[in-house]
């Protein structure tokens, strides 16, 4: 589904990305770990197609497709979402008027019909219950004065609503309680399917724990210096990233 | 020169209204203080920003008509009346509530005229309100009995006129009233809210600006309120060629409010200036001036609003807010915020902010699959949502909210 080669990404005369590559295929979950300034959150915003970044060699192939020749849009339209680490404010913007315009964006770009509000709000009010969103934040501005759970709550909710076929999640546990971890993982969970693939980044085992990940990979100083299984998460609780600095 | 074809065609125009009987005497006058004041300058604080030398170039033709009356009558089924071209055409009145040509209005009500329009003279300092004083052709009268509430609103159309127009309105004490103006087209127009609110009476307006590309449209509201009355005031314009709106606002009696709003949505070349006095002259009253402005292509916008404190008016309360959201690198937005204070133990504040669009909010809505216009749209709307929420009564809200979404529909 997604393949990445030799991927070397810079921002203003800064190395951040340095020969990365990658491999994830369709019903995989991959996690990505790595201390921080790693490089990890510039991978996702890559792959959703940030401006701020530049890539300076390599290609990002989704589906034989190379995105990096594609608009921000279009590469959501193709099936790829990032889960941001920070979610946007956007007072003045309910999260119902949001998520119908994202949608309908997506159907637009299908050539399907848009589809109504009435329409939308039965799909809408089953992927709120599988989060546990309360009724009201239909109305309430996007993101704006949300705590930071329910902000990370947010972007699933986009994600289930969006139904992308590779979703890169940029430490969507942090500044989660246990219980929302548990929500918010069990909403993942639901929402993946054998057709759709997985990327965690994240700093804490906690999410992999529930979420059990075929692949994990040390990132250091813009490269991947190690990829195992599960128990490679295992490993990095018990002993810390030291000793996994890449080679000069 | 410029100058000079525009004031021969003012002057025709009042030869032309001189005959009128009337009121000859405070047209006279108004004429007589508008020629020592003389046209509007540059150098003026209230006129720096507005295209003054193109306004002067084309001469005021008010003697063309642009529609047909006929044309009007059809749309009086849905509303109150229409002014055209200084004739008032009736269309549906709510009960106790008397409506009436200016004329008539004068010949009713003449001490009310005697007392307001000699006021005006003496404090009239817009070259602009004074030449309507001058010129007007006709207008309307609205006038509210004491504790009569009207609740249906009086909407009254400003349809297609090349024409100097006066709305006296009159809410007697304890009374109340829902007020749509809605201004539909015109090469040149300038019309005088005159609005008088008796104690403990409340005025909510909803002032609508939908103009052609190329008109001339001058808007001065004249506002006194007494003891304990309020107005809330939200005007939505789309601009024009030049668009002015000139807001004079006397707070006269103890525990007066006013909310005076604003959204304006421009594109192409088109200007909307807004100027405003917010003159406190009594204690314990309330003021909030709150102007937004989205503006694209080559659209220019200026605010300059004014809070004065008298020396009487302690426990003031006054704030104001405007702010610009540029759209296109060609867009000018100018502002000019001032306070003036006499006196101690006020609150009073005003922000100003302009600024783009947030790059970062682009890059998440485009991320969720919105294209770049349907981003920028969505992000507009958002800048106009809190001036639409909470509107009083709420069918304003409803009338804006529709013609902001068909602005937007068709931006970018």
């Amino acid at each position: 589904m997604l393949e990445i080669r030799d991927l070397h990404v810079e921002t203003k005369d800064k190395k951040i990305l340095q020969g990365l590559n990658l491999k994830v295929l369709k019903g995989e979950i991959h996690a990505i770990m790595g201390p921080n300034g790693a490089g990890k959150s510039t991978l996702a915003k890559i792959l959703a197609g940030d401006p701020t970044y530049a890539v300076t060699e390599g290609v990002v192939l989704f589906e034989g497709k190379n995105i990096l020749e594609m608009e921000i849009e279009e590469r959501a339209h193709c099936g790829i979402f990032m889960g941001f680490q920070y979610p946007i404010e956007i007072p003045g913007v309910t999260n119902l008027q949001f998520l119908l315009t994202a949608l309908n964006a997506h159907k637009k770009a299908k050539g399907e019909e848009p589809l109504s509000e009435e329409q939308f709000l039965p799909l809408l009010q089953e992927k709120m219950a599988l989060l546990q969103i309360r009724e009201e934040f239909k109305e309430r501005s996007l993101n704006a004065g949300y705590s930071g759970g329910e902000k990370k709550r947010n972007e699933i909710l986009q994600m289930g609503v969006l139904e992308p076929k590779l979703a890169i999640l940029d430490e969507t546990d942090s500044g989660l309680d246990i219980d929302a971890m548990r929500t918010v993982a069990s909403g993942i969970h639901r929402l993946f399917s054998q057709e759709r693939a997985l990327i965690l980044i994240t700093h804490y085992q906690r999410l992999l724990e529930y979420l059990q990940p075929h692949f994990v990979h040390i990132l250091v100083d813009g490269k991947i210096v190690a990829s195992g299984g599960y128990e490679l998460a295992k490993e990095l609780e018990e002993r810390g990233y030291n000793g996994r600095r890449a080679l000069p | 020169m410029a100058e000079e074809l525009f004031l021969e065609a003012l002057k025709r125009e009042y030869e032309e209204r001189k005959r009128e009987k009337t009121t000859p005497h405070f047209r006279e006058r108004a004429w007589e203080r508008f020629q020592t004041l003389g046209l509007p300058q540059k150098k003026e604080e209230a006129f720096r920003y507005l295209p003054l030398t193109q306004m002067y170039l084309e001469a005021v033709d008010l003697t063309r008509a642009d529609a047909q009356k006929e044309a009007i009558s059809s749309t009086l089924k849905e509303t109150t009346c229409a002014l055209f071209a200084g004739e008032l055409l009736m269309g549906i009145l709510p009960k106790n509530v008397q409506l009436l040509s200016l004329e008539e209005g004068v010949k009713k009500f003449g001490h009310f005229f005697q007392n307001r329009w000699a006021q005006q003279l003496e404090k009239e300092e817009d070259p602009l309100a004074l030449l309507n004083l001058a010129l007007h052709r006709g207008g309307l009268f609205l006038y509210i009995p004491p504790d009569c509430s009207v609740d249906l609103p009086i909407h009254c159309l400003f349809p297609l006129q090349n024409s100097f127009n006066r709305v006296v309105i009159f809410v007697g004490a304890r009374a109340s009233l829902n007020f749509i103006s809605r201004t539909l087209g015109g090469r040149w127009n300038s019309t005088v809210f005159d609005i008088a609110l008796d104690t403990s009476s409340q005025f909510n307006h909803l002032h609508l600006v939908s103009l052609q590309e190329e008109a001339e449209h001058f808007d001065s509201f004249r506002v006194s309120l007494k003891q304990k009355s309020s107005m809330r005031s939200f005007s939505l314009n789309f601009g024009a060629k030049v668009a002015r709106q000139d807001f004079q606002v006397q707070l006269l009696g103890e525990g007066a409010e006013v909310d005076l709003k604003g959204l304006s949505l421009l594109e192409k070349k088109r200007h909307v200036h807004t100027h405003i006095v917010m003159d406190h002259q009594k204690k314990r009253c309330r003021s909030l001036q709150k102007f937004k402005t989205a503006l694209t292509d080559f659209a220019q916008t200026s605010f300059s609003g004014k809070i004065l404190v008298r020396e009487e008016a302690e426990k003031t309360e006054a704030y104001q807010l405007s702010s610009n959201l540029l759209l296109s690198d060609s867009s000018i937005a100018n502002m000019r915020p001032t306070l003036e204070i006499f006196t101690d133990d006020v609150k009073a504040s005003h922000g100003a902010t302009t600024g783009y669009l947030d790059k970062e909010q682009l890059f998440y809505l485009k991320s969720r699959g919105l294209s770049t216009e349907g981003a920028k749209r969505l992000l507009v709307s958002a800048f106009c949502t809190e001036m639409l929420q909470d509107l009083s009564p709420a069918f304003f809200s409803k009338m804006s909210r529709a013609l902001v979404a068909e602005f937007l529909e068709n931006l970018c």
